[in-house]
């Protein structure tokens, strides 16, 4: 009995020594940087309704990067990706409430990229290889008077920053890219009145 | 009540005609036939008995596992183990010869390739971001327990839960690695 006991502390113990790693990170084809202000939304805070309210991203494909002097190709660097993809969500507020506006095609107008709309925005920054720069210019039309915010912390836990991962394929790299916006508030919202 | 007596002899006849066979063969290899089957590894093991239920061996493994290649080009994971040479002492819990528990201590001498991301120049004067293998090899010590059972005093089939941990170069290495196998054997 004893001996039992013993073949089964020790097998608990081994099974206990092996299960974790300090190398499970998850996933290692990924690098990530910061870069400011690739993503753009308006510095006015009062529209009308109807009007649409743009956000807009500027992806070169040479960018500065921390601890080095020469730029960083990004085409290069994850295989030729095609986009960029980030998240965003607009809110209006309901008594106390914020409730994410939910968005169809008829209330987008789309200048470049794609967009995937619901409760929440999938935007789509596109190659433009006349300007060697992923692009996303997209106005969202705002049909009713009201109190909004605009956030892009709604697949993320960082709401001061954009968070912009290329959407490589195959085995390439994946690059993470987050990006403080200009005008959002300390919590991660730009606030805005339309009347 | 003669019958019976007579049972008794011949069992206990049995059983010490089968130690005293195994007590003379000393050596055994064997074959993981769980590692093999599930995660096309192949495992082979020399042990050599000793006296006083101890005994010593050697096992190699060797990777194949497509699935695990994958895992380490998709990033999944960042190193990829293909060689493992593990010298092992066991002692047997159990006073039978032909069934019984065990405990082992090893060495493992591992090594494989490991993937990290670099900054590269490239030739316009600009960078880019670029996978580099390299290979590692690292020394794991650890222990286990096994279970071992004899059939018409050769053949064995053994069940080996063991780890270890890695010592040298455990950023580009596991830290943890494991034994854990089913074993089929032949000892002469």
């Amino acid at each position: 009995m004893k001996k039992k006991l013993f073949f089964i502390l020790f097998l608990g113990s081994i099974f206990s020594f092996t299960s974790c790693d300090t190398d499970d990170e998850g996933f290692f084809n990924s690098e990530f940087l910061t870069i400011p202000n690739l993503v753009n939304i308006p510095s006015q805070n009062q529209f009308n309704v109807n009007e649409y309210i743009y956000v807009t991203a500027t992806i070169n494909n040479l960018q500065p990067i921390p601890n080095s002097t020469s730029l960083l190709d990004i085409r290069k660097s994850t295989g030729n990706a095609t986009n960029f993809d980030f998240t965003y969500v607009i809110e209006k507020l309901d008594g106390t409430d914020w409730i994410p506006v939910t968005l169809s095609n008829q209330d987008v107008l789309i200048n470049s990229g794609a967009i995937f709309a619901g409760d929440f925005v999938t935007a789509i920054a596109e190659y433009n290889t006349n300007e060697s720069a992923y692009k996303y210019n997209v106005g969202i039309q705002l049909k009713s008077s009201g109190q909004y915010r605009l956030s892009f912390g709604y697949n993320s836990l960082d709401a001061v920053n954009a968070e912009l991962r290329s959407n490589s394929v195959a085995n390439n790299l994946f690059l993470n890219i987050s990006s403080p916006v200009s005008n959002l508030d300390s919590s991660g919202f730009f606030k805005f009145t339309v009347n | 009540m003669k019958k019976t007596y007579w049972i008794f002899l011949i069992i206990c006849g049995t059983s010490f005609a089968q130690e005293t066979t195994l007590d003379r063969k000393k050596n055994e290899f064997r074959v993981d036939f769980l590692n093999l089957l599930i995660a096309k590894k192949y495992s082979f093991s020399y042990e050599h008995f000793l006296k006083n239920d101890l005994s010593v061996g050697l096992s190699t493994v060797l990777s194949a596992n497509s699935h695990l290649k994958e895992d380490f080009d998709s990033g999944y994971r960042n190193n990829l183990t293909k060689l493992e040479i593990n010298p092992y002492l066991r002692y047997a819990l159990s006073k039978s010869k032909t069934r019984y528990y065990f405990v082992e201590t090893f060495v493992s001498y591992n090594k494989g390739d490991f993937k990290e991301v670099v900054l590269q120049p490239d030739a316009n004067g600009a960078s880019f971001y670029d996978f580099k293998i390299t290979s590692y090899s690292d020394v794991a010590v650890g222990a286990g327990v096994g279970f071992k059972q004899y059939i018409k005093e050769s053949f064995a089939i053994e069940v080996l839960i063991s780890g270890g941990r890695n010592l040298i170069d455990t950023k580009k290495s596991q830290d943890y690695i494991s034994r854990v196998g089913i074993n089929l054997g032949y000892r002469f």
